[in-house]
């Protein structure tokens, strides 16, 4: 189906004027320089001598190559400590995000369950109004979750619009698929671990997708919520190398220390902080982009 | 219908080994999320005193006080990266000379304030912690209210601990009954902006060093004219960068003066006339094109010290700290550079040139009223000013520091195990006395070490003639206004910061009588009453007086 449709794409690209095809390609490949380059731009300061990306603010490849940035980072000892915890965070917090936003969603999408309206309307209103900082460390605190790594799994373990997303799904589905295993017997937990689940594939690697970036990308919780430095997530340490560095030379008065054997800007450390942080999310995401194309585009046609 | 079942087959296959390879990473996860608290545990939990440390504490204690064990917790930020891990060699070596289990939470200095204000409200307030201070009027309500420790009596008993910051400190810090509640993180109020010229491209074209605005500006005119190309003034902004010129306008940046119509009337800086001058001064600079046309334009504030360094700009405003670093880069640029300093410049109303200056202290540290055993925390404190300074300054030898012809010499970082890095020594430190933070042997020592020793006396001479004129605020930082702590920021916002924070030299809608509009509005919006308010609130109208020599002798 897919090959088909790609099929006529190219038929009616083929049926294009020359000049309508070269447009298209000049246009895609401008968003895709625009897209890329920034990113190349990135990767080549942090492999630069801090002194050569003053010199060359827009190279493409590296001026007097250095690793020093990496080293700087990685002689860190708390860095992959901070990283298994960040690994640890995103699966696990993956995993129950899946379990409890696929079951709730599934749930929510039997119109014929009383009061499913109203729990409905129970989890959008947490999504429109938010309580606040403090009332939610409050919270976490009788909960006896604070500086326990729980606490960067528990409060978001059902996302609201993830929820609504794949109730939508699920309620795109027709009910006669069901029906049909039901006719021979199947349970509700059958249906929808052998019949809906594997036709949801694509809404799950979305939303999948969604929660795993969140978890990887937090930095707020961990800072906020966890008291022992010792748990913290990678990206409250990264964050701090990049912000801190930038505080010392800003200051510049710190007679202490000798500014002088400052050899790495925060540019470089900045940018080798950058790639280190989203290499593991950019190797991720090729094996699920097919369903999540797949997905928005469904999600488009259907919700 | 194979082929699909064989499909199947092959899809029931990789979802296991996905599920097994999700499992491996978990474990991996865990492990590596464990593994390192596990392994430091083994060697010694954070603070935990174990036998060995408690028999050489109790064996090393000088009096039946220091014997008894300290224990508090301790939050702070920090300004490296925070990659502090509990339980360290330094940590242990700290535990065991000072006698101390503390249990310490470090904050990104960043977003330290953010979560102080979630602690607070949670009510679950450390024992000991660092605060901006009284300056901020959420602290001395908490302070009102009880929550912080009285600590006269403490400074009594350990004069050390006193003798950390001037008389003139502690007075501005003391409460209307005379009560102090923080111990101020001393600094160095003296951090003058330079002035730094290209002295072989002022040779060269015959300019004599000038000592007035007027003979700059004259100069800038000069160098412009002889290569276009070149910026003749360059600077960060209008108090980091070009701050040094402002005071030759007579005034001091975000501070409080006394009026011109009535001395023993103090008002803010924005009211003051000179402040207006050197704004349209600077904006006229900018249209004759001899300020930099990124002046306040660039967000990256090391522009200007670039285009230095390299040749494009001929003057430049920056902190005096600098120095090593601008002649080492600029030597590197053009090995025939020269370097020189200008000295502070009389102004267009004969205010003499100088320094701004700073706070006497930068955030500090508050007890908790809370707190079980209080003066464990001030005998550690006292420790770390008295017999445990040199520990507390330099470290452990060999490990942080070297022995070189009897001086104390701090190790390069790269040579500095990981234990003994700044990063895993700042989240323990507390608080230094103010004599520390300027070490006129140790710069001298640092310029030696970078091959620039001959520069040093003509920055030390240039220092201490800035910082002989001194303009600083003449408000005390406890002085309140309840009408500034309800509108002032407001009102600020509305009505003066589009001129003041760079709207007055970059856009040429705001020429004088449209400034003394603004601060007109400002006025009568509620400014009238912040002003008469804190007049009321504050009796003494003197200028602080800090004397330079006494505090850093030459």
């Amino acid at each position: 189906m897919v090959t088909k449709s790609t099929e006529q794409r190219n038929r009616s690209l083929d049926n294009n004027p020359f000049w309508a095809n070269a447009l298209i390609y000049l246009v895609l490949t401008a968003l895709s320089l625009i897209t890329l380059l920034p990113m190349v731009n990135v990767l080549a300061f942090s492999f630069s001598e801090a002194r050569a990306i003053y010199d060359n603010p827009l190279m493409l490849l590296p001026h007097d190559f250095t690793t020093a940035a990496y080293t700087y980072i990685f002689s860190t000892p708390a860095l992959l400590k901070a990283f298994g915890i960040t690994v640890y965070v995103t699966i696990t917090g993956t995993l129950l995000n899946l379990l409890f936003t696929v079951t709730g969603a599934y749930g929510l999408s039997k119109t014929h369950i009383p009061g499913h309206r109203f729990l409905l309307w129970w989890t959008i209103v947490p999504m429109l109004f938010g309580a606040g900082l403090i009332p939610f460390y409050l919270l976490l605190k009788e909960l006896h979750l604070i500086n326990s790594l729980w606490a960067m799994i528990l409060p978001g373990l059902v996302a609201p619009f993830n929820l609504i997303l794949m109730r939508n799904f699920f309620w795109s589905i027709p009910d006669e698929l069901e029906e049909c295993v039901k006719i021979d017997g199947a349970t509700e937990w059958t249906a929808l671990t052998r019949i809906i689940l594997p036709l949801s594939k694509p809404a799950i690697a979305t939303i999948a997708l969604f929660y795993a970036v969140g978890h990887w990308n937090d930095y707020f919780n961990g800072l906020f919520f966890l008291t022992d430095n010792g748990k913290w997530p990678l990206q409250v340490l990264l964050r701090s190398i990049i912000i801190d560095m930038s505080a010392l030379n800003m200051r510049g008065t710190n007679l202490g220390q000798d500014v002088t054997k400052v050899i790495l800007t925060p540019e470089n450390i900045k940018s080798a902080t950058i790639v280190f942080s989203i290499v593991p999310i950019l190797v991720v995401y090729p094996f699920l982009q097919r369903y999540f194309v797949k997905g928005i585009m469904m999600g488009a046609v259907k919700g | 219908m194979v082929m699909s079942i064989a499909k199947q087959k092959q899809q029931r296959t990789s979802l296991k080994l996905s599920a097994l390879l999700l499992t491996a990473v978990m474990t991996t996860g865990m492990m590596a999320g464990c593994t390192g608290k596990n392994d430091k545990e083994s060697t010694s939990s954070p603070g935990s005193a174990s036998p060995q440390q408690s028999s050489t504490s109790s064996a090393s204690a000088s009096s039946s006080e220091t014997a008894t064990l300290a224990e508090f917790s301790y939050m702070r930020p920090v300004w490296g990266p925070a990659t502090f891990v509990a339980g360290g060699a330094y940590e242990q070596a700290l535990n065991k000379a000072a006698n101390v289990k503390m249990s310490v939470q470090i904050v990104p200095v960043a977003e330290y304030d953010a979560k102080l204000n979630t602690v607070f409200a949670s009510g679950d307030l450390p024992d000991v912690f660092w605060a901006s201070g009284p300056a901020d009027y959420k602290f001395v309500d908490m302070q009102k209210q009880g929550a912080f420790l009285k600590i006269n009596d403490y400074l009594e008993k350990y004069p050390a601990i006193k003798a950390m910051a001037p008389q003139a400190l502690w007075d501005q810090l003391k409460d209307e009954n005379g009560d102090i509640f923080f111990l101020p993180n001393a600094s160095n109020p003296f951090n003058p902006m330079f002035n730094f010229y290209r002295k072989d491209l002022f040779e060269k074209l015959s300019i004599p060093e000038p000592t007035t605005i007027a003979e700059l500006e004259a100069a800038l005119e000069k160098i412009k004219t002889s290569d276009p190309k070149i910026i003749p003034l360059t600077g960060q902004d209008s108090f980091w960068g070009l701050g040094a010129l402002g005071t030759s306008f007579g005034f001091a940046k975000d501070g409080w003066m006394p009026s011109k119509e009535d001395p023993n009337k103090l008002v803010p800086y924005w009211m003051l006339d000179g402040v207006v001058d050197f704004n349209m001064w600077l904006k006229d600079l900018r249209h004759k094109g001899l300020l930099d046309s990124e002046y306040l334009v660039n967000k990256d504030w090391s522009h200007s010290k670039s285009k230095f360094e390299t040749g494009k700009a001929a003057v430049l405003g920056i902190n005096w700290a600098y120095t090593p670093e601008i002649l080492q880069n600029m030597k590197k640029s053009a090995p025939d550079a020269e370097l020189g300093i200008l000295p502070p410049l009389q102004g267009p109303n004969g205010d003499a040139g100088g320094a701004q200056l700073f706070s006497l202290y930068d955030r500090g540290i508050y007890v908790s009223s809370k707190m079980k055993d209080p003066d464990g925390f001030f005998r550690v404190l006292n420790w770390s000013l008295t017999e445990g300074s040199d520990f507390s300054r330099y470290g452990v030898e060999g490990k942080t520091y070297t022995v070189v012809d009897g001086k104390k010499v701090p190790l390069p970082q790269d040579q500095v195990e990981n234990d003994f890095k700044t990063t895993q020594i700042e989240p323990l430190q507390f608080l230094r006395p103010i004599q520390e933070k300027l070490d006129w042997d140790a710069l001298k020592s640092q310029y030696e070490g970078a091959g620039i020793g001959d520069m040093f006396d003509e920055v030390k001479n240039k220092y201490y003639a800035y910082t002989a004129n001194y303009y600083s605020t003449y408000r005390l930082p406890s002085t309140v206004s309840e009408t500034e702590q309800k509108d002032g920021a407001r009102i600020y916002t509305d009505y003066l910061q589009p001129l003041i924070d760079g709207g007055a030299t970059l856009n040429d809608k705001w020429n004088k009588p449209e400034w003394e509009a603004a601060v007109k509005k400002w006025l009568d919006a509620g400014g009238a009453k912040i002003i008469e308010e804190v007049n009321a609130n504050q009796p003494s109208k003197a200028k602080p007086q800090i004397n330079i020599n006494e505090l850093f002798p030459q």
